[in-house]
């Protein structure tokens, strides 16, 4: 470790980074020279040893982790503090939204949702063309590329088959941009075939958007909504989530002797440690930070009492194989029936703890479980409940094996299927693999297809070709090619086979 | 149902080239055309237990009880060396399959199927 001038000094002179991305390196720096939350003892313990992890979100939580504004509010009443007026055209909501976007905070610095864009916009819509929605469509999607170029950025579309949702599925199809991800929410009740179909056309072409199983998902949150947003996280709207903490179950596995420590003394430990972490962040945000004093919250953009906790958990598959192992078992992790049910167990059991503990300042009183999708640089951890990158079986039998995790995960949850790109010339298939999965209780349906410049690092977008091009030092105008990069770098995800790797963002300054 | 047992080659859960949409494949075992372009030609004969495979096979996979060649599936490292022995272009690594237990698999996959593709050889030779 560097002393922190030192840091602060590479930082100001890496030229692979814009200013904008040097200010939020260096504003991270800063925040982290400050003092931790007050911790117990064993609680900075595991965190030192990084059985429990925080996800680097900084060492003072001013701001929320995800804020999931209800944009609805300010497209109704337009807004005193930003002084805005009640849009009533197309053009207005728009513009209001994208001014609004800047006032939105969020672990990364860039809003991390963009609100479920066509019921926003449907209402400003009755009489304009269909091309003239997809010429204004297609400019709001350049600007925001260009202006916000963080792939953690989501919007939501769905369930219902709208001229919005189909603007946005053509112009995303169209200009293949990393930002901003997308999701389609499907319910079979209310979608049309017809839309679904465009969207699972638009993942073969550009493996964008992920398919949210809305029954699921609406059953789990309130009428006032949710939404998908960074990478696969389903969080209340008006609100968010404060924290993302999580626990390396593959540490927790290596501190057990057998399968029975592991559920009896040593997974219980890490849990309530873990819950000890999450509680000190919150409390900080709650009670120290003043976050809560904003104008979001005056303009009902966000209710304090809307926010969730989101409880992680990663590296099932290593934790799996390990117990496997030290009970003598061979079966291994997503493809022997007994070390999968081992999984579900694991996962039903902290389901249970995280259903059991009450929480302050947290929605509803209870933290959300949550599937984590990995950062830059967890070595040798594969994120979530996922199957290890080349040990995949068949799209169907990947399904199969992991669908009975989904009902657990309230909060996210997240495969990526990769698709030979044989597909291309048949779609129709991957419509129908996308219906299967939804079918089998799968919360998200996502998928890669091989020879697309434009792949999945976990949830969010990555092209190819900018990683080659930022490894040749020239630096990317999107945040997330970066991590993409150092993904490449650390875990040769661009030799292996067209699998996308998890790691969801890379939290501090890397040389 | 009584329907006698069908050999199968193989069956394919997922594949999406061999017709619209995703198939469920049934790669049947026999057929009475003998092409000689044929892609996959040790799908053309039915087995007659002659036992020249099992010597053949480095795996021990291969074993003859009772006059019957039987196949050990999880010994097999899918090295081909037996379809190479067989003199009269066949597999012993085929199983058969009741029409019910056909259905049950069917009805598993059910919802992320298209359509069924019926393969390999011709039906009812086998």
């Amino acid at each position: 470790m560097q002393d922190i001038s030192g840091r602060l000094s590479k930082i100001t002179t890496d030229k692979t980074l814009s200013p904008a991305q040097q200010a939020h390196y260096l504003a991270l720096e800063a925040e982290n020279s400050l003092p931790y939350p007050a911790l117990d003892a064993d609680t900075q313990q595991a965190l030192d040893e990084r059985v429990i992890c925080d996800m680097f979100e900084g060492h003072a939580p001013y701001k929320p982790r995800y804020v999931l504004p209800d944009y609805s509010k300010v497209l109704k009443n337009g807004s005193e503090y930003l002084e805005l007026d009640v849009p009533r055209t197309l053009d207005e909501a728009i513009n209001t939204l994208m001014i609004a976007y800047h006032h939105v905070p969020s672990v990364t610095g860039m809003p991390v949702y963009l609100g479920d864009l066509d019921n926003l916009l449907m209402p400003f819509c009755e009489g304009v063309g269909e091309e003239e929605l997809y010429r204004k469509i297609k400019l709001f999607w350049r600007y925001l590329d260009r202006v916000l170029p963080d792939a953690f950025m989501h919007a939501n579309i769905g369930p219902t088959d709208t001229p919005v949702a189909r603007a946005i599925l053509r112009v995303d199809a169209e200009l293949k941009q990393i930002a901003p991800n997308l999701t389609f929410l499907y319910d079979p009740d209310i979608s049309t075939q017809e839309i679904l179909r465009i969207a699972t056309d638009n993942i073969v072409e550009c493996s964008k958007p992920h398919i949210a199983n809305h029954p699921v998902h609406a059953q789990t949150f309130d009428e006032r909504g949710y939404g998908i947003v960074s990478c696969y996280n389903a969080l209340p709207v008006a609100g968010g989530s404060s924290t993302l903490t999580r626990i390396n179950l593959k540490e927790v596995a290596l501190r057990s002797k057998n399968v029975a420590h592991f559920f009896d003394t040593v997974l219980p430990k890490y849990i309530a440690l873990n819950f000890s972490l999450t509680k000190a962040r919150i409390d900080f945000l709650f009670n120290k930070s003043n976050f809560f004093e904003s104008f979001l919250v005056e303009e009902k953009w966000i209710d304090r009492d809307r926010f969730t906790a989101m409880y992680g958990v990663f590296a099932m598959a290593e934790a799996v194989n390990i117990l496997q192992k030290k009970e003598g078992e061979t079966g291994v992790y997503g493809a022997d029936t007994a070390a999968n049910s081992l999984g579900y167990n694991i996962s039903e059991f902290l389901a249970r703890a995280v259903a059991e503990q009450p929480m302050q300042n947290v929605w509803r009183g209870r933290a959300m479980l949550h599937a984590q999708a990995g950062l830059s640089n967890d070595i040798g951890a594969t994120p979530g409940i996922r199957i290890p990158y080349g040990d995949e079986p068949d799209p169907i039998s990947h399904i199969n094996a992991l669908a009975p995790h989904h009902q657990y995960y309230s909060s996210g949850i997240s495969e990526i299927l990769t698709m030979d790109e044989t597909i291309k010339n048949n779609p129709e298939a991957m419509f129908q693999l996308c219906k299967g999965a939804l079918a089998h209780g799968f919360r998200e349906f996502t998928a890669n297809v091989a020879s697309n410049d434009l792949v999945r690092v976990t949830g969010y977008m990555i092209r190819l070709s900018d990683v080659k091009k930022f490894n040749a030092q020239k630096g990317s105008r999107t945040n997330t090619t970066g991590l993409g990069a150092e993904a490449a770098d650390l875990m040769g995800i661009l030799d292996r086979k067209p699998r996308v790797v998890g790691h969801e963002l890379s939290p501090s300054y890397t040389e | 149902m009584n329907s006698p047992p069908a050999i199968l080659n193989k069956i394919l859960p997922y594949s999406v080239v061999d017709g619209p949409g995703n198939r469920l494949v049934l790669f049947f075992q026999g057929c009475n055309f003998k092409c000689i372009t044929c892609h996959n030609p040790y799908t053309i004969g039915v087995c007659d237990h002659c036992g020249d495979c099992v010597s053949s096979c480095h795996a021990g996979a291969l074993k003859m009880v009772a006059g019957k060649v039987v196949f050990d599936q999880d010994s097999c490292d899918q090295c081909d060396a037996c379809l190479n022995a067989c003199p009269i272009s066949s597999s012993p690594m085929t199983a058969a399959y009741s029409v019910a237990q056909i259905l049950e698999l069917i009805r598993k996959h059910l919802p992320f199927l298209t359509g069924i593709t019926v393969s390999g050889g011709n039906q009812p030779c086998s």
